[in-house]
């Protein structure tokens, strides 16, 4: 698709002068609309959605599904039957469960806050903000295989090549700030998590919807300074004649605004470099607020300097930020198929504390009144033992909790069966889940639509997914 | 009912008199009438040629179709841009990298007549042309050089020989293989050589089962164990499926998979009756794994091979192996002999009886009070240590079996040798022991081990620092009670200088594996077996069989071709030929399903070849103009955009269909024209005010549109210019890896290969190309969508390999150009753009090259430096991304 002259909000649509979702901000929202109703032909304007709740999105990934009967939802019934041998064949993923015997919990669970939340002991910081979460135990997904799994929760279906929650979001919204991207990904400095970058792709919405992965250590982008160091001015010289020669140039195109887009960009990346690096400067924090999200801390710090680096970039009007968890290429620190206690332990140390402060941070700030916090994996696992120590994949329930962005706080939503195998009572699916957080963001998920090939393509699939918004789970 | 219908236009151009003839059209027996159908789906239609006012030259009835849409609103062609223009355009267009000064220059030079169509010609005949438009086919079929979910950076899992297809395609648009051939040898190639008797793989034979990797590009995840599961098996069919509607009809198939299309004249029996011709070949029943994920599964790809061939390979292995062996048993005796000269012979004494119960292996006793001493010349039985013992020689002591030292319990024996090297090195012995065990080299302790166990070959592995001469070592093995012995066997000499005939010996037997061989991959499709029984899946769920279809087609394209009747072959002589004609023969083996699928889709004179002809022209004329004349490129249903230009869509189509389906022979038509020819610029500033308001978005094509050049372009432009390029065609994919920060670059051997042959991954793509919108593609990309984004400008100025480029392009410039700041400016202008720079732009870039000359004067060569990055900003310009 090109631009065309007449198109100043094709070329905004396309040509952005942000790094990832544009400046759609400036313009009003019918225009808007009608700028992407044009841009993606399909057959005209969509209906004005309604007023949003929240005008940004933290996610917190916990790749490798985390247990929610070791972590969010007790099951008194599963502690005393520990040890025996469930008469129910369950579904499992992999091998070392055939014994099919129940194993349970290693952890105390305490109910906390003046709602009586329910946490295990091995998440204390997260119970402290028991008041401020919305916990759903009543989650289900389709595949039990992780990738499957992760895409289901990132993009509402299990297969490969759809855009990302995130995408959908800045495709819906745009962006604040243009001199950050509006989709931001601060993933482990040490590697991609299991899923890699799809879980932050575009798919066929245009590439500027693509997360951005900003970077913990060293230069936040990639490309942010010169390959070699250059003398005090060249640079500066370089972007003058630069500039001159493109105007220049541009005289002969006076309503492309393409090539507009392109020299405004120069100057654009120029003051990246300045204000990309202040944003992200943690230094500027207090010594109080770097404590509270672990900083001074090695086990905790790699997750807490991403979490304050995310509400830093919510601040400056970032749209959606995805955090992944700690781990080198493909790991998954969730996935305890054996030595379950321990493994739980060592990455609930890393991540717990970090996650309360960040909703803890963003409350006192009154930034959680409009910022969305979601803590989720990409499905459960299973009541029964694998290997003896540990628990295999489950795809009938897991649990996740939200933050913040008008959802009910203190409020546990829906419930699993006695053993926790299956979602039983008030059952979310991921597309409902999707549903309401668009719902959130002022965006309805049925008229939030791109055409693709002649469909009309939309993130919860209505047609095959029946997908609704989840009006319990909202204050 | 049978209709014929035969146009002739007449047609009165300014210029000439043109004669187009549209052939004899048929449309199928039993079709609903035409009007009823959505015009994609229809044969053409009758097509009359315009007459139009215009008094700008008509060079071709495309022409004329443009214009007469101009003129019904009042419109006229821009003017031809100039002659520098068009060379730099055609060269992007059509080769992906920019004219060199001197291809710019020839092309100036010549003013005969006919001038622009020769250099079309030569152009088109350039092997570059085929490396840049296999690219857009890759697009369509989503092509990926790796498997499955390719999701990690660091776990590249190769599709083996998948490279194959691609250099297919690159060579049949070099060769300008009509396109319904290409088509058919894409969807059953396999069917139309007798591969499973062949001798020999002729060029023939590979080339028809490496076109059928076309059906072979859709993700396939059944390489592990967990995956190679029927619902991924269909999953695979599914894609593959939706791969075949996109590329050959731009159609979704995939609503039909659960229901009646909904817009799209697809019932979902349709659907699965083209499944049908897949399943013979894509059997879950018998499904081939896409990689052999453990041993004894066969995956889904041919050895390069033929069964002959094979065979011989495998004896020439087996004869090699032999060889091989022969070699290693002489180095093994040649070594051993080598070694055992530098090790003494053994000495033994002992058994030391322990004072107290479980104390031999601590209990220090005589030997080891001195455990350095040259204890060879104390043998024999009259020199005793201690009382009643001696140190007695072992003569018969072999390296490398145990030796029981008879046990007695709580005791312990001590052995001894010398060891001879000329230089130091490392000695690297193997170990057994019953039950503890010590060792000192020259009196140091090195090893020291209590333990109870039965001796055993190769226990422990202890590196003894041996220094040069002789060195004395000293073992104690201690015995708690039961048996008692030691192990010894030297393994290897590391840093001594090799013997010379064992270094003579192991070259040779590398030489020797060196020669071995193996068969290549062909990643392709064939029939693994009988046709299976195929059903339509309820709701699109294979676990719902419903009721059984026999193999077929889009009904709304031939309602005939519910009936297979493939013709079966079965004498293999003259089998070659087969699939030159438009009636396939099917070779013994194969069900033939696909065959007749592919005379269903290129049969002349129906509405499918209509359709393939329309798709493939819209996609030509896309990529010339930015935009195809249907603008939904991917989508010819209901729900895409109707054509700008029918007439001139239906008459294209019908001259390709006609005109024996050559794809080069339409752009040298389109380019031809003097609708490509048009300047991108409107020169009266009135006149474009006028054309905006009248057609804003140039959909009727008053000017040429300015483009941005794809992701492939830029780079290979980018290495074009600094004069590096690398030429060299085909072979396997150059690999690319991911850095920590992100950033994805090309592995250093490959830098400099065309984009086309960089791996094509589903992610993690070089950064370079991702950020110029190089789509990930789950399943296809029929548009792309060129963005111009910050990170753009980024890469461009920051990123290492644009200053490598920066670098030779200055270079470059310098060597033709001297130390001379004008003649600098004017050839690097002219390497990059084509073109010379105004006099303004002169005296910028030089005021430039003054200013950074002075800034760099801390460098080496500062002229140099300036020089280098006035390069990069010209790099760095618009114009350079643009094609104007």
């Amino acid at each position: 698709m090109h631009g065309h002259p007449e198109s100043r909000r094709l070329f905004l649509q396309n040509t952005g002068a942000g790094i990832g979702c544009l400046a759609l901000a400036h313009l009003s929202r019918m225009e808007r609309l009608a700028a992407e109703g044009r841009a993606v032909s399909s057959t005209g304007p969509r209906k004005t959605h309604h007023q949003p709740a929240a005008k940004a999105m933290i996610l917190l990934v916990q790749t490798g599904a985390p247990s929610q009967m070791d972590l969010f939802d007790p099951k008194p019934e599963l502690q005393k039957r520990d040890g025996q041998v469930h008469s129910q064949k369950v579904e499992a993923f992999q091998t070392g469960s055939e014994t099919n015997t129940l194993m349970a919990s290693p952890f105390r669970f305490r109910k906390h806050g003046s709602s009586g939340m329910d946490f295990s002991e091995a998440v204390p910081y997260l119970a402290s903000q028991a008041d401020d979460i919305c916990m759903v135990r009543s989650m289900y997904t389709e595949n039990n295989n992780h990738p499957q799994g992760l895409r289901m929760v990132h993009t509402g279906k299990v297969f490969a090549g759809r855009p990302s929650l995130g995408s959908w979001i800045c495709y819906g919204l745009g962006s604040e700030n243009q001199n950050l991207p509006a989709y931001a990904v601060l993933r482990s400095p040490s590697g991609y998590s299991n899923g890699g970058t799809a879980l932050w792709d575009s798919g066929w919405l245009p590439a500027a919807y693509r997360g951005t992965e900003i970077q913990s250590q060293g230069p936040p982008f990639i490309n942010l300074h010169p390959s070699r160091k250059l003398p005090a001015g060249a640079r500066r010289n370089t972007l003058d004649l630069l500039a001159k020669l493109n105007r220049e140039r541009q005289r002969l195109y006076p309503e492309d605004t393409r090539l507009e887009a392109r020299i405004e960009n120069y100057e654009l990346a120029a003051r990246m470099q300045v204000e990309a690096e202040k944003l992200l400067n943690l230094a500027e924090e207090t010594q109080e607020t770097r404590q509270l999200y672990g900083l001074d801390n090695d086990t905790t710090r790699d997750y807490g300097t991403r979490c304050l680096m995310a509400r830093r970039l919510v601040e400056a009007g970032v749209r959606f930020v995805q955090i992944l968890t700690p781990n080198t290429n493909g790991f998954m620190p969730w996935d305890q198929h054996s030595k379950l206690k321990g493994g739980i332990q060592a990455i609930a140390s890393q991540v717990d504390q970090p996650s309360a402060a960040l909703v803890m941070d963003l409350k006192r700030r009154g930034l959680l009144d409009d910022t969305v916090v979601m803590w989720s994996g990409e499905f459960g696992r299973l009541p029964i033992s694998q290997n003896k120590t540990g628990r295999d994949h489950n795809r009938h329930a897991f649990s996740l909790w939200l933050a913040g962005g008008g959802f009910r706080p203190g409020y546990m939503h829906g419930s699993t069966d006695e053993l926790g195998y299956k979602a039983a009572e008030q059952r979310v699916s991921c597309s409902d889940l999707h549903a309401t957080l668009l719902h959130q963001l002022g965006l309805d998920h049925s008229d939030l639509t791109y055409n693709h090939n002649g469909r009309q393509e939309t993130l919860t699939d209505i047609d095959v997914t029946d997908a609704q918004v989840v009006r319990d789970l909202l204050a | 009912m049978l209709r014929t219908a035969i146009l002739v236009c007449v047609v009165t151009l300014s210029t000439a008199m043109v004669n187009v003839e549209l052939a004899a059209q048929q449309t199928s027996e039993g079709q609903k009438s035409a009007a009823d159908t959505h015009w994609a789906f229809r044969r053409f239609g009758t097509v009359r040629m315009p007459s139009v006012q215009t008094t700008r030259e008509l060079r071709s009835p495309i022409d004329a179709f443009v214009a007469a849409r101009l003129e019904a609103v009042g419109l006229d062609f821009a003017a031809d841009a100039d002659r520098r223009t068009r060379v730099r355009r055609l060269y992007l267009d059509l080769l992906g990298i920019p004219p060199t000064m001197e291809q710019t220059a020839a092309a100036l030079r010549d003013v005969r007549p006919g001038s622009w169509e020769r250099l079309v010609d030569r152009v088109l005949a350039s092997p570059r042309f085929g490396e840049r438009w296999a690219r857009h086919w890759l697009d369509v079929l989503g092509y990926a050089d790796t498997i499955g979910f390719d999701m990690n950076p660091d776990s590249i899992i190769l599709s083996a020989g998948k490279w194959r297809f691609r250099d297919y395609v690159i060579r049949s648009l070099n060769s300008d293989k009509p396109y319904d051939v290409f088509i058919r040898q894409q969807l059953a190639g396999d069917e139309a050589v007798d591969w499973r008797n062949a001798e020999t793989f002729t060029p023939e034979i590979m080339e028809h089962l490496v076109a059928t990797g076309y059906l072979r590009t859709a993700q396939d995840f059944t390489h592990e164990p967990i995956s190679d599961i029927p619902s991924n098996h269909y999953a695979v069919i599914h894609d593959t499926l939706e791969i075949v509607g996109a590329s050959l009809f731009a159609v979704t198939l995939k609503c039909a998979r659960c229901h009646d299309h909904k817009y799209d004249p697809f019932p979902q029996m349709d659907y699965y009756r083209l499944m049908a011709c897949l399943t013979p070949a894509y059997n879950s029943k018998k499904w081939k794994a896409v990689i052999p994920y453990r041993e004894g599964v066969i995956d889904r790809s041919l050895p390069a091979a033929s069964r002959r061939e094979l065979a011989e390979i495998k004896r020439h292995n087996e004869r090699l192996t032999g060889e091989v062996a022969a070699v290693k048993q002489r180095i093994e005796t040649v070594r051993q002999k080598w070694m055992d000269g530098m090790f003494g012979t053994w000495h033994q004494i002992g058994p030391f009886p322990a004072t107290e119960s479980g104390k031999a292996f601590d209990q220090m006793f005589a030997p080891e009070k001195q455990p350095g001493r040259d204890v060879s010349r104390d043998s024999g039985e009259n020199v005793s240590v201690s009382k009643n013992r001696s140190w007695r020689k072992r003569p018969e002591w072999k390296d490398g079996i145990v030796h029981d030292l008879v046990g007695q319990a709580n005791t312990a024996n001590y052995v001894y040798r010398t060891i001879d090297v000329a230089t130091k090195c490392g000695g690297v012995i193997s170990l057994g022991s019953d039950d503890g065990i010590k060792l000192w080299l020259n009196g140091k302790l090195v090893f020291s081990k209590d333990v109870r166990r039965g001796a055993a070959a190769d226990q422990e592995k202890v590196t003894l620092p041996l220094g040069a001469g002789r060195n004395h070592l000293l073992l104690k093995v201690a015995n708690i009670e039961g048996g008692h012995a030691f192990y010894f066997r030297p393994v290897s000499l590391d840093g001594l200088p090799p013997h010379a005939e064992v270094a003579k010996l192991e070259s040779q037997v590398k030489q020797l594996e060196s020669r071995r061989r193996s068969a290549e991959k062909i990643q392709a499709l064939w029939d693994v077996g009988p046709a299976p029984a195929t059903y339509l899946h309820i709701r699109g769920n294979h676990e719902r069989p419903g009721v059984e279809v026999s193999p077929g087609f889009l009904s709304v394209l031939d309602a005939r071709a519910g009936q297979l009747n493939p013709q079966k072959r079965h004498e293999t002589a003259g089998a070659s030929k087969s699939s030159e004609s438009a009636q396939g023969v099917v070779q013994i083996g194969s069900s033939g399903r696909r065959t007749a699928l592919a005379d269903w889709v290129t049969r002349r004179d129906t509405p499918a070849s209509a359709l393939l002809a329309r798709v493939a022209v819209n996609r030509i004329w896309m990529h010339l103009f930015g935009e195809g004349l249907v603008a939904s490129a991917g989508n010819f249903g209901a729900q895409g955009t109707p054509p700008t230009h029918p007439a001139l869509l239906e008459w294209l189509s019908a001259d390709f269909e006609q005109g024996g389906w050559s794809v080069k022979r339409v752009i040298r038509h389109i380019v031809t024209s003097t609708t490509y020819r048009q300047s991108s610029q409107q020169a009266a500033v009135s006149e474009l005010a006028r054309a905006e308001s009248i057609d804003p978005a140039n959909r009727l094509l008053w000017r040429m549109r300015l483009r941005r050049v794809d992701a492939e372009v830029i780079r290979d432009s980018l290495l074009a210019v600094g004069g590096t390029l690398d030429a060299r065609m085909g072979g396997p994919a150059i690999h690319s890896k991911t850095n920590l920060d992100g950033r994805v670059v090309v592995e250093a051997g490959g830098r400099r290969r065309r984009s086309i042959y960089l791996l094509v991954r589903r992610a993690y793509n070089p950064s370079l190309l991702s950020v110029f919108d190089q789509p990930v593609i789950g399943i296809t990309c029929s548009q792309r969508q060129p963005s111009a984004v910050v990170s753009q400008s980024l890469m461009m100025l920051n990123d290492a390999f644009l200053a490598v480029q920066a670098q030779r392009f200055a270079e470059r410039v310098r060597g033709m150009a001297g130390a001379g700041h004008r003649r600098q400016i004017d050839i690097a202008f002219r390497i990059a753009l084509a073109r010379p720079p105004t006099e303004t732009e002169r005296s910028w870039c030089k005021e430039h090259l003054d200013r950074q000359q002075r800034l760099f004067a801390e460098d080496d060569h500062p002229a140099v430096a300036a020089l280098v990055d006035l390069c990069h900003a010209i790099l760095n310009t618009s114009e350079f991304l643009y094609v104007e």
